[in-house]
């Protein structure tokens, strides 16, 4: 090539051309091909250097060459050898550009701009174009967790704030297509799953691969194929197939002056093995709804066998004492561990699941509250309670199950449960009552100290086994149940009565009681049922059970005498002795098409009751019947769309408590007595959904409507003498329809991201019932309005606002009066992420109670709460946060209501107000 | 061939290193993608003794530790590289080995010990055929890519390398992966060299030279094998042809 110019002067025009064009070929032929580009990014239009520029050579696959590109993202490949090629192009966290080339000799190939892609957002693109980030599978939902882009370092229960559909409130609750998840599993199985919270909280969102939500069939509708109609409303975290070995966990703490939140949590899956303890220490006022809230998740792995006699005998469902519940009065310490294993062998059909968790909550404050309580002829009470509390519990859980299969087509599973607890509270207070004259009727001062102790343990042992012809099955299971409760409560009371048209002093009397209660249950119920297919369609279950429950019931009272709680009160003592036998059969039938889906049935209990008074040696028995039929249809017409139908009716037997009072109470203001004559009452449930999605716009629409109707509902008798004392018997009254209905509805702007949801529902429940002799009507009807929004601003903000108005109108025959109260709560949060990985958030409540017929102020209060945080190491594994909770120091507690007939009701309570809070986080993580 | 590229496209980055390295060290966080062009890289070397000896009968393999532990840094500067002993490791034995790679002029001068005696010679860098996978795996917090070859015509060899590091060296002898190889897996010989730290700052780069040791001659590694044909005719046996003797003492490892 060079040489052409020198050639120039020797030659002429035509030989030039001649030579030029034989040096040219000759050259071309010899070495002149050559490849060239630029490397480009596509999303910042930014020129890539030192991007590698590999060549493979097809015929073996084999590196040929790889150079990187010149500043200017340029690239030039000479002299290669002809053959097949493969251009691989890579760039730290870019995709590979991949393009095939066949090269000869002669190649002069600018291959011009060559795009390259984030890796993160080339996965958004294919998933969008290949796997949807959303869609409907069967009646599940299935969400590509990778569509949703969350912050490094975030766990789960931040990523299910980001699904459409999904919403994680404050307290951690989550709510699916406008209900609540009860169920959370971890590749189809439970993990922690006495608290499935757990799995959402410590889990990192990027070991996830998709996100299922799913209304869980009853282990029994799964395994027989014939829809019982009963739904959990499931999630289900499918982890990426390389997270599924490994070790994770979390390392937190934070503190201030008065407040802490310590955490520790370590975790190893080996495949189906999976292992994980934790601990946590927690004093911030905040954690301690959300971790009530978290105890509400069902942990049974097992099916009860239930024989409808809960309420027969008072011990058996009676929670108010488990004393692991923490209701929310005062400020919790809260110490808490856990430790959970599981393993899966033979192609994940045999099975093992251990759980055990501690709790240690210790709660002191305070609360006040000031009642408005009208009665029929224009009377009323203004009542003012003032109450000081303290309480601590210690309890325990383990649980574990073990599925063995036995051959190809049966499975034994043998399952555990047991739980001790062990709890104190103390309440100290007083609390007076003025009439509609303003004159003082009463005042009482009281003091309760509660000691209780539980055991409780049970088993199931489950045989299941499937035949060669589908829809065949059969199951036998056998179960028992145990507890031991013994509760002791010291209750102290100091009352005063006074004159009510005068409010000059009448008399006093003073109780110094202890009562004692110690309850022991023993069941054991056996199960078999089979199922089997007619037809194709056709279907059906029948099932007998049988059921023999066993109670004792010692409740004693004792005044105190000289010093001692020995003086026993025979009226107020008793010691009873239940025995219940059940024996239940059932059936249902179902008819299945592909679109429809119909299962009809019903179950009758034959029970026959025995109560025997061991005070007198009296022996009281009674037989009777209830039943329980269930209807459902669902009909699919899309995998997009679904609407189902169903309907439960069910017999009330009248609890023992309510025909005869055992525990009487040893309250003078309010005294309980039972009612012989009450007959069973029969309850109707319907509830109506429709469901429907459109991924491709990003469209979700969920609408329920449910009713219920109690025939000879038990409802109260109560008289209210003038001195503010309530007398109460239960009597058997038609209870008025009760409707509710909710519709969800969120949508999606992709291109600025923005994604509003409206979420609407309303209530409408009333209730009838004597008082004073006059049959009261009372009527609610309650409507709520959320609309909220999220907006992203690129990678750099993400908006959220939302705003809930709520119209209440409460309507009683007592008076005229009809209070209406509206409120409106305005959300606004938002998430800086700031260069150097700061991250600034921020979330205000604003609270609007304004002034109604029932109150004449209007209370408005600010909740304003600010973290700002640091990642540091690498991959972000730790994090340096700084929070102030209440900055504007607004927080009350303040809470206010009011019911038809001008009732109302203010109260105040112990809350945490603003303070700071330093923390450091550290999660590690290994695959 | 690609190796002249390189060679202009280190002119054309040269001016800019000082730029790049002053982001390195105090804004690693505000460019999106940083470089490294040079630096020392630690690797630690480990063999399983007992699976590598299961063959000889020696009773010594008992009290053996099960693997035998040494350290090697790599020290780069663009295109030149020197591999030299680092810090002690559990290894009993000491070696004194050095390898030099020009990557530019695709030249390795090594220093080793034969039989006893040390040798430096000269050689062309060795052509591995890699095969580049999707794998990945981290090694001091890089991302590695996993790429398969085959040396000695059927020893499988699996290493690692870093985009992020530019120079396309890596310990021993191993060479020609689009970055820098930060770890090697040899199955057959029960050994690894895996990557445990890099340091940027203040290395003394002046050692990047090809290594010389007094009173000894740099061979070529055609005249070295004759050397060594004739030296070792004895010990050998006449099996042992220069062919053979280039294959299984030159192109190996330093080990």
């Amino acid at each position: 090539m060079k040489n052409n110019k020198r050639i120039v002067p020797f030659c002429t025009k035509l030989l030039l051309y001649v030579i030029v064009l034989a040096f040219f070929s000759k050259d071309l032929i010899a070495q002149k091909n050559y490849l060239k580009g630029v490397v480009l990014d596509t999303a910042e239009k930014k020129k890539l250097s030192y991007a590698i520029v590999a060549l493979i050579d097809l015929k073996d696959s084999t590196l040929y060459q790889s150079l990187r590109t010149a500043a200017d993202g340029s690239f030039e490949i000479n002299k290669v050898a002809p053959g097949s090629y493969r251009l691989m192009i890579s760039y730290p966290n870019m995709a590979d550009y991949l393009q095939e080339l066949a090269i000869s000799d002669t190649t002069k190939r600018d291959l011009g701009k060559l795009p390259m892609i984030l890796e993160a957002v080339l996965l958004k693109e294919v998933v969008v174009k290949y796997v949807p980030p959303v869609r409907m599978k069967g009646d599940t939902l299935e969400y590509t967790a990778d569509s949703f882009i969350v912050k490094p370092g975030a766990n789960v229960a931040e990523l299910l704030k980001r699904l459409p559909g999904i919403q994680v409130d404050r307290n951690g609750r989550i709510t699916a297509q406008g209900k609540e998840v009860k169920k959370i599993l971890v590749d189809g199985d439970e993990f922690f799953s006495d608290d499935p919270g757990l799995a959402t909280q410590y889990l990192q969102a990027n070991a996830v691969d998709k996100v299922q939500v799913f209304d869980k069939k009853s282990d029994a509708a799964e395994f027989t194929g014939v829809d019982d109609g009963k739904r959990t409303k499931t999630i289900n975290l499918k982890l990426k197939n390389n997270k599924r070995n490994g070790y994770f966990g979390k390392i937190s703490a934070a503190g201030s002056k008065d407040y802490y939140n310590h955490e520790a949590m370590a975790a190893r899956f080996d495949g189906g093995e999976k292992m994980a303890v934790f601990g946590m220490a927690s004093k911030t006022g905040q954690n301690a709804i959300s971790y009530n809230e978290l105890t509400k998740y069902v942990a049974q792995d097992y099916e009860r066998i239930d024989d409808g006699s809960g309420r027969l005998m008072f011990m058996s469902n009676n929670n108010d004492y488990e004393s692991e519940n923490y209701y929310g009065s005062g400020v919790p310490s809260i110490i808490s561990g856990g430790a959970h294993y599981s393993n899966k062998w033979k192609k994940d059909r045999e099975k093992l699941f251990t759980n055990y968790r501690v709790k240690n909550i210790d709660a002191a404050g305070w609360d006040s509250s000031r009642n408005t309580n009208v009665l029929p002829g224009g009377k009323l009470f203004n009542s003012r309670n003032n109450n000081a509390n303290s309480s601590s519990s210690f309890s325990q859980k383990a649980s574990g199950s073990y599925a063995l299969p036995i051959d190809s087509f049966s499975v034994i599973k043998i399952s555990m449960n047991g739980n001790w607890s062990n709890g104190h509270s103390l309440d100290t207070g007083f609390q007076q009552s003025e009439n509609e004259l303003g004159f003082l009727v009463n005042n009482s001062q009281q003091s309760v100290s509660k000691w209780n102790n539980s055991r409780n343990f049970s088993a199931n042992i489950g045989y299941n086994r499937q035949f060669r012809k589908k829809g065949r099955t059969l199951s036998f299971s056998l179960q028992n149940d145990n507890s031991h409760n013994i509760h002791n409560i010291y209750n102290y009371s100091a009352n005063t009565y006074f004159e009510p048209s005068t409010g000059v002093f009448t008399k006093s009397d003073t109780l110094n009681q202890l009562q004692t209660q110690i309850g022991d249950l023993q069941s054991v119920a056996a199960q078999v049922r089979y199922s089997d297919k007619f037809s194709e369609h056709f279907g059906a279950v029948i099932e007998y059970s049988w059921k023999r429950s066993d109670a004792g019931n010692i409740f004693s009272t004792f005044n105190k005498r000289n010093g001692k709680y020995e003086d026993k009160v025979d009226t107020l003592s008793n010691d009873y002795h239940f025995v219940s036998n059940t024996n239940i059969t059932g059936a249902t039938f179902s008819w299945t098409q592909k679109k429809i889906q119909v299962t009809a049935g019903g179950k009758v209990f034959f029970t026959g009751f025995q109560q025997n008074n061991n005070m007198i040696n009296q022996l009281r028995k009674r037989n009777f019947t209830n039943w329980a039929p269930s209807a459902n249809i669902s009909y699919q017409p899309s995998q997009t769309k679904q609407f189902s139908f169903s309907y439960q009716g069910q017999t009330d037997q009248p609890g023992v408590e309510q025909l005869q009072p055992l525990r009487q109470s040893s309250n003078p203001l309010y005294v309980q007595i039972g009612n012989a004559d009450l007959v069973p009452s029969f309850r109707h449930g319907f509830s109506m959904s429709y469901y429907s999605y459109n991924w491709t716009k990003g469209h979700s629409l969920n609408a329920s409507l449910s009713g219920n109707y109690v025939r000879n509902a038990i409802t109260s008798k109560s008289f209210i003498d003038s001195n503010n004392r309530t007398v109460s018997q239960y009597i058997n009254l038609d209870a008025m329809p009760g409707y509710n209905g909710s519709v969800y509805y969120s949508w999606e702007y992709k291109k600025v991201h923005l994604r509003p949801s409206v979420n609407g529902n309303f209530n409408r429940y009333g209730y009838y019932s004597y008082l004073n002799g006059l049959k009261n009507k009372n009527d609610n009807f309650n409507v709520n309005i959320t609309v909220s929004a999220n907006y992203d601003i690129k990678e750099l903000m993400t908006l959220n606002y939302s705003v809930t108005g709520s119209y209440n109108i409460g309507k009683s025959t007592i008076n005229s009066t009809i209070s209406k109260t509206w409120t409106h709560i305005h959300t606004a949060g938002v998430t800086y992420y700031m260069p150097l990985k700061l991250e600034l958030s921020s979330n205000c409540v604003f609270n609007f109670q304004p002034k109604n017929a029932s109150f004449n102020t209007s209370i408005n209060t600010v909740q304003w709460d600010a973290t700002l945080s640091k990642k540091v190491f690498k991959n972000d594994r730790g994090l340096i946060k700084f929070s102030v909770n209440d900055i504007l120091n607004n927080n009350t507690g303040y809470s206010r209501g009011a019911s038809g007939g001008g009732n109302t009701y203010e109260s105040d309570r112990l809350v945490i107000k603003r303070y700071c809070m330093v923390g450091f986080t550290w999660n590690f993580l290994k695959n | 061939m690609g190796y002249l590229h390189v060679a202009i496209l280190n002119d054309k980055l040269m001016k800019i290193r000082f730029f790049l390295l002053v982001c390195l060290f105090y804004t690693s966080n505000i460019l999106s993608q940083d470089f490294i062009t040079r630096g020392k890289i630690e690797f630690e070397v480990k063999r399983n003794f007992k699976k590598l000896m299961s063959n000889s009968q020696s009773d010594i393999l008992s009290n053996l530790p099960e693997f035998d532990v040494c350290y090697r840094d790599l020290i780069f500067s663009w295109g030149n590289s020197i591999y030299q002993p680092g810090r002690s490791g559990s290894s009993i034995y000491s070696n004194s080995a050095k390898v030099y790679t020009d990557l530019n002029k695709r030249q390795t001068v090594i220093q080793k010990n034969i039989m006893g005696d040390d040798f430096i010679y000269a050689d062309s860098i060795r052509n591995v055929k890699w095969k580049i996978t999707n794998e990945t795996r981290n090694i001091i917090g890089f991302n590695c890519r996993k790429a398969v070859g085959i040396i000695s015509d059927s020893v499988y060899v699996v290493a690692f390398y870093a985009a992020e590091i530019i120079p396309q060296g890596g310990p021993e002898l191993f060479t020609g992966l689009p970055g820098m190889i930060l770890g090697i897996a040899i199955p057959r010989y029960y050994t690894t060299w895996f990557a445990t730290k890099l340091e940027v700052a203040n290395i003394d780069e002046s050692v990047i030279v090809p290594p010389t040791l007094k009173k000894i001659k740099q061979y070529n590694k055609k005249e070295l094998s004759a050397i060594l044909a004739k030296k070792f005719i004895g010990v050998l046996g006449k099996d042992f042809t220069e062919d053979k003797i280039a294959k299984n003492f030159l192109s190996s490892f330093t080990l």
